[in-house]
């Protein structure tokens, strides 16, 4: 199998007062394409940390991320803007939408920072998929926290990138929505083919992935 | 004829003008005396005269001439800018040699010569002042000879009798002058000239040159304080500005941060803020200029009406009209460039206002650069 995201020796650092706590610890791993993969472990195991690495939202103290071919760690900002423009959908457990910005409008915006002309066909379909069809002038607020987190995951997929990166998309839902959620994940690495990796904390979210990372104190646990 | 005798050529003149008045005339004199008063006989057979001055020159003279005082008068000098007693075919190469000749710096600093001749049979005459006047602007207009161009100055009445009696010539060409020695400065001139005149009993007298830098310093200390409010509030309002645009982009950072998820890379983040940036002058001068062209017909209409007299707004401080607001006279006028040169106003206000947004827009960009994507996606909400 093609690997799509590949660390090696990864470490950050995180500097509290004069104490330096190490987030990662020489983080080695390999995502398959095409996979669906949990990354499991408890509040402050380095989970979330490791998701920003790979999603190339931060850089790493040392050691090395690479998206296909691309060593991203030693990429300027611009070039590392263009990799989450095209290759990186974001979905985040605050669903961060902009608030002034309709569901249509808000799912666009990666569209519109690759000057690109929004596919309205594909957008439409997503909608169609995610539920979102009677929702799509509708301003985040007048939704429901299923509906938003529905409407970040049609975001991140605008832009038709490999990769989905979701960062606990369950933590703000109540448990029959985050089920929906996690469904429609599911449904969108098989219909899509898309490598989708998932932080949670949550076992049984975690179990239907196709491979689980269980990461501990900064380290992958084998 | 017109004879030229009497001066020397190191004599310095310093005059004012005389204005021949009929009785009828005269009785309208008598509400704006402020010192004596008007005797008819003695102005006719020259004893006395009156000084007369226009109320814009209150503050100079009011103090400086009392009725009774003595005057000590000499008799014709003509000067070369008394235009408004038609000297046009006067060929002034005919008098030969100026009694008076200096190149002088006016107060806008440009350098003029003066030049004074001589004509007719000198004479002394000592007269007392018989009253003080002050006039209404538009009765000053009427009645009184300007002592330089655009300014009255002070003016001497008399009767037409007068002249006779004195034993002077043509009236028309009278005035009063003074005779001191050429090595003295102008500012000396004028200083004797105002000792002179005001010598008799002690009074105090101050010069044109005294009040002019009397006037100076106190025009000095208006100006700065009204550019002290300038860059006051040039500076409180940069502040605000400030404040508000920093604060503006700490309250979007979490936008920011989500846009950059995205893939908008800081470049375009800084790039769409300078362009937001640069539109808050161009909205601000738009939004600002009609309400400041108001004001400012507003103030300029206001401080017209007050400096003429026309109006007295009820304020104990207004009450005694334009003479208890001394500052309505050093409004900088000239240098309010809405009214003067509207064009320079807009570009000197795009310009400041474009550098307080560069001043600005700095620290926004520090802030960005400085941002970090998973701290701003991390807090709480929008």
């Amino acid at each position: 199998m093609e690997i799509q995201i590949r660390t090696q020796g990864l470490t950050k650092q995180y500097k509290m007062g004069t104490q330096t706590v190490d987030a990662l610890k020489g983080v080695d791993l390999e995502i398959e394409k095409g996979s669906f993969t949990a990354i499991c472990g408890t509040s402050g195991s380095g989970k979330s940390t490791l998701l920003h690495m790979l999603g190339c939202l931060d850089r790493p103290t040392s050691g090395d991320v690479f998206i296909g071919d691309i060593k991203v760690t030693q990429t300027k900002d611009k070039k590392l803007a263009k990799i989450r423009r095209e290759n990186i959908g974001f979905v985040f457990q605050k669903f961060c939408l902009i608030p002034e910005l309709t569901v249509t409008e808000n799912i666009i915006v990666p569209v519109l920072l690759s000057n690109k002309r929004p596919d309205t066909a594909y957008i439409d379909e997503l909608c169609d998929i995610l539920g979102l069809s009677d929702r799509k002038t509708h301003l985040p607020s007048e939704l429901s926290g299923g509906q938003q987190q529905r409407a970040a995951i049609a975001r991140a997929l605008a832009n038709d990138p490999q990769i989905v990166l979701c960062d606990e998309p369950t933590g703000n839902l109540d448990k029959k929505t985050g089920e929906e959620v996690i469904s429609l994940l599911h449904e969108v690495n098989k219909k899509y083919n898309k490598t989708v990796v998932i932080v949670t904390h949550d076992e049984g979210i975690a179990s239907g992935a196709d491979r689980i990372v269980r990461i501990e104190d900064g380290e992958i646990k084998r | 004829m017109i004879e030229k005798i009497g001066y020397k050529k190191a004599d310095l003149i310093y005059s004012c003008p005389t204005v021949a008045l009929f009785d009828d005339t005269l009785d309208e004199l008598d509400k704006f005396v402020i010192d004596g008063k008007i005797d008819k006989q003695k102005l006719k057979d020259g004893s006395e005269v009156l000084l007369v001055m226009d109320i814009t020159n209150k503050i100079k003279f009011e103090k400086t001439f009392k009725a009774g005082d003595n005057l000590p008068l000499s008799d014709i000098v003509l000067n070369e800018k008394e235009e408004q007693l038609d000297f046009s075919s006067l060929d002034f190469s005919q008098l030969g040699e100026p009694v008076y000749q200096k190149k002088v710096k006016s107060y806008t600093g440009e350098e003029t010569e003066e030049r004074s001749y001589a004509i007719g049979k000198r004479k002394d005459i000592n007269v007392k002042i018989g009253a003080v006047i002050i006039l209404d602007l538009d009765v000053a207009n009427k009645l009184m000879t300007e002592a330089a161009e655009g300014d009255k100055g002070l003016n001497v009445f008399c009767s037409p009798d007068s002249f006779e009696k004195w034993g002077v010539g043509e009236r028309n060409l009278t005035e009063l002058s003074i005779k001191i020695n050429n090595d003295a400065s102008i500012e000396d001139a004028d200083n004797l000239w105002y000792d002179t005149i005001a010598q008799t009993k002690g009074i105090s007298s101050y010069s044109t040159t005294e009040i002019t830098e009397s006037m100076n310093k106190g025009t000095r200390k208006i100006m700065s304080i009204y550019y002290s409010m300038m860059i006051i509030i040039a500076l409180t309002a940069a502040v605000t500005i400030g404040i508000s645009l920093y604060t503006d982009i700490r309250m979007r950072s979490r936008k920011f941060a989500m846009l950059r998820a995205c893939g908008m890379s800081t470049r375009q983040i800084l790039f769409m803020i300078c362009r937001q940036n640069l539109l808050y002058p161009i909205v601000g001068v738009l939004c600002s200029f009609v309400p400041l062209m108001l004001c400012n017909k507003l103030f300029k209409y206001i401080a017209q009406k007050v400096e003429r007299g026309e109006w007295s707004p009820r304020l104990p401080i207004f009450a005694q009209g334009a003479e208890s607001v001394p500052w309505i006279n050093n409004v900088p006028y000239e240098y309010n460039l809405y009214d003067s040169n509207i064009k320079a106003a807009v570009i000197i206000m795009l310009a400041v206002y474009f550098v307080i947004i560069l001043l600005v827009t700095m620290p926004q960009i520090r802030f960005i650069r400085k941002q970090s994507i998973v701290d701003e996606i991390e807090k709480s909400s929008f």
